[in-house]
């Protein structure tokens, strides 16, 4: 009997409208576990290498964590895989919410998706199978209207994950929202589900997710409510949210401002987690957890009111479309996330697009007759909003900014470069590498371009004896690291909690309930996933599964021809710190970070080209990836 | 006197949950000295400032009417 997981997947043609269901042995889900395991491994098995990544060959593989659906706390993730058009790599995007645990409510794992429909269909996904929709009723609405519409049309208890136009009009970085509230936000698969036109994955189902022992679960989640006041980073997250941050990094001359030029911001406090009391209408969580650390915002003001529906701005939304762009108005902020909730655009690639193109304005690079009128200056809000719709409508200047950051720069030329903010084609979060020097490792090596959540923070580790620290003990990494360190001490930190990281987008888990981030302390964890499955684990074990996602995404990425010549930082990270409280301080040492990723490569069992040899291959089960193209592909 | 300054969710944890507490300023304190006094978690303060000035060092030496600010850390967001 299978506990924690269901034992079936589904693959969907859209052209063929076929459905196929495959029922893989344990031994399977105990290698692979769930999540970005899953996805992963179908990516490889299913996209074939160089194909379109908006064409019919592109697979989009949703998988829920091993745990998610179980009443264990802070486990509602599920992944979604496959060819980014964003980075033109594996994508990997996860997300809360409710969608994943409604996926093992209709008895599945994952769904794997490919072809093209012909006209714009959504899916419905039950315990009595799949069923291919009319979509034509909703295409062109945004998400709210679209929610509405199939919550009529397929019930209440109907799970729905979803593009606004941002997605349909195929925006590279537009994003998939599920109960409109909750982002698979990175590496455009809104896109993606835009060009196969499907306007949806609707997924319905009443069979609970059996676990081996329940209770053990349902005892986590009430400790972590009991003791969830005890741990300030958790509680921090209950009570003023991500947008927290913001006052945070201001303070530490860390907060990224108009393009990054700048790193401390004079309205900060105007947009941070103590103005956002004004606007908080309520504090919501995902399935079953008990943090609840999701804003909800309301505004009346007309033409500027916000819906409480479609959720609030987190820190990385505030820094992208606030400071980064000069803007210290909460109010047209939430607005602003507002809007790129109903088009599906992703806060931060956007912010971050537009914030290139304003320093590219001043530059001279892009002209008032190029935007159409707009004013791309520092600052100017009354152009956020239009250039919002015309993004994802791809009109104007917004079909400029729709392009993502590099192929806007590849259009302006190499005088644009130092203004870029991306690795691998995915633009930054809000958080500068020159200040914890493992989000630059993060940045640079992370398979589907930068990611701030491909392993832990380095601030976490820096004081002996800190609760951060001790949770990280048994990984066996008892001493703090500097945060501006580049050892191999770093990169070893970073490793293992880079693997830890992937290990939890495989069980489902979020980072703001376990630790280094939160509470859950790992021997808690193993518990649970033995209590949940009913297997005799380890955290060796598990942590291998995040290894194999680590190890099979970069194996795709060689496939595609990428290697350590794509591990590139951005430039404006080696230059010095222009402005505030650490105004002069270095930036990343070129030298010091190169050697830092052969370190890493070598930890991994990569060659000095980054990619991985058949012996990791071999020491991960991974045998079936075929080591020739990889290789052949990597000359 | 020395003011300390709690800040975000650090004042929850404040001795009676106050935004600020001060201290009777003594020879050679420093900013490591007053974390010891108020009993705060070292591993929860990300950021300190005296006087808006960026502290690195906790063994740093706050004036006799310094202006202390916590921080929480901030390990990452959404």
């Amino acid at each position: 009997m299978a506990y924690g997981y269901c034992g079936e997947i589904l693959h969907v043609d859209l052209t063929g409208e076929t459905a196929v269901f495959e029922q893989p042995e344990e031994n399977f889900y105990r290698k692979y576990l769930g999540g970005a395991g899953i996805g992963t491994y179908y990516a490889l098995k299913a996209i074939p290498a160089g194909c379109d990544p908006l064409g019919p060959d592109n697979a989009l593989i949703f998988s829920a964590g091993l745990l998610t659906g179980t009443p264990a706390p802070a486990v509602p993730r599920f992944t979604i895989s496959g060819k980014s058009p964003l980075t033109g790599t594996i994508g990997k995007s996860e997300a809360g919410g409710y969608w994943g645990p409604g996926l093992k409510r209709a008895g599945f794992d994952a769904v794997i998706i490919k072809g093209i429909a012909e006209t714009p269909v959504y899916l419905l996904i039950t315990v009595e199978g799949c069923f291919f929709k009319d979509a034509s009723e909703i295409w062109g609405k945004d998400t709210l209207e679209t929610h509405l519409y199939l919550k009529e049309k397929e019930g209440k208890a109907a799970r729905i994950a979803q593009i606004g136009p941002g997605g349909e009009n195929r925006v590279a970085y537009a994003n998939i929202v599920n109960e409109l509230a909750h982002f698979n936000g990175r590496n455009g698969f809104g896109a993606v589900m835009g060009a196969k036109n499907l306007k949806a994955v609707v997924v319905r189902g009443n069979r609970k997710v059996d676990c081996y022992d329940g209770q053990t679960a349902k005892e986590l989640t009430r400790w972590v409510s009991d003791n969830l006041k005890d741990h300030p980073q958790a509680y921090g997250l209950y009570k003023d949210g991500t947008p927290a941050g913001l006052t945070v990094q201001n303070a530490g001359g860390t907060l990224p401002t108009n393009n990054w030029q700048e790193n401390v911001f004079n309205e900060a406090e105007a947009i941070g987690a103590g103005s956002m009391e004004r606007i908080l209408l309520n504090r919501k969580g995902c399935f079953s957890c008990p943090i609840k650390c999701k804003r909800v915002v309301q505004v009346e003001a007309g033409d500027m009111s916000v819906d409480p529906r479609l959720g609030g701005p987190e820190y990385e939304t505030l820094a992208c479309l606030g400071s980064n762009l000069g803007i210290g108005d909460l109010e047209l902020i939430a607005k602003a996330n507002e809007l790129c909730n109903r088009y599906t655009i992703d806060t931060i690639s956007f912010g971050m697009t537009l914030s290139f193109a304003m320093e590219c304005f001043e530059k001279g690079l892009i002209t008032i007759e190029d935007t159409g009128g707009y004013e791309l200056e520092f600052g100017n809000k009354d152009i956020l909003l239009p250039l919002i719709k015309q993004t994802a409508y791809r009109e104007g200047f917004g079909a400029k900014l729709a392009l993502g950051s590099r192929a806007l720069g590849r259009e302006l030329g190499a005088e644009s470069e130092e203004a870029l903010l991306q690795v691998k084609g995915q633009e930054l979060p809000a958080h500068d590498p020159r200040f914890k020097t493992g989000v630059g490792l993060q940045y640079a090596i992370s398979a589907h371009g930068a990611d701030h959540w491909a392993a832990q923070h380095d601030v976490l580790y820096r004081e002996k004896d800190s609760g951060p620290m001790r949770s990280i003990a048994p990984l066996g990494i008892t001493e703090p690291v500097s945060i501006t360190d580049l050892s191999a001490e770093k990169v070893r930190l970073f490793y293992y909690t880079h693997l830890l990281t992937m290990m939890y987008d495989c069980l489902g888990i979020c980072v703001f309930g376990y630790i280094s981030r939160s509470m859950i302390p790992l021997d808690k964890l193993v518990g649970l996933v033995e209590a949940v499955t009913g297997w005799k684990t380890s955290l060796w074990e598990l942590m291998k599964a995040g290894e194999r996602v680590s190890v099979m995404m970069r194996a795709f990425n060689a496939r595609e021809g990428l290697n350590k010549k794509d591990d590139l930082l951005p430039a404006r990270l080696y230059q010095k710190v222009a402005s505030g409280p650490l105004k002069g301080s270095p930036g990343i040492d070129p030298g010091e970070f190169n050697r830092a990723l052969d370190i890493f490569y070598q930890m991994a069992g990569y060659d000095e080209k980054g990619v991985p040899g058949t012996g990791k291959l071999s020491e991960l089960g991974l045998e079936w990836i075929r080591t020739e193209q990889v290789s052949h592909d990597n000359k | 006197m020395v003011r300390v300054y709690f800040k975000g969710i650090l004042k929850e944890y404040s001795p009676g949950k106050n935004e600020y507490i001060d201290i009777d300023y003594r020879n050679d304190l420093t900013v490591e000295d007053l974390l010891s006094l108020l009993e705060t978690d070292q591993g929860q303060v990300g950021i300190i400032t005296v006087d808006g000035k960026l502290i690195d060092n906790w063994k740093y030496n706050v004036g006799k009417e310094a202006v202390v600010e916590l921080y929480p850390v901030f390990g990452g967001g959404r």
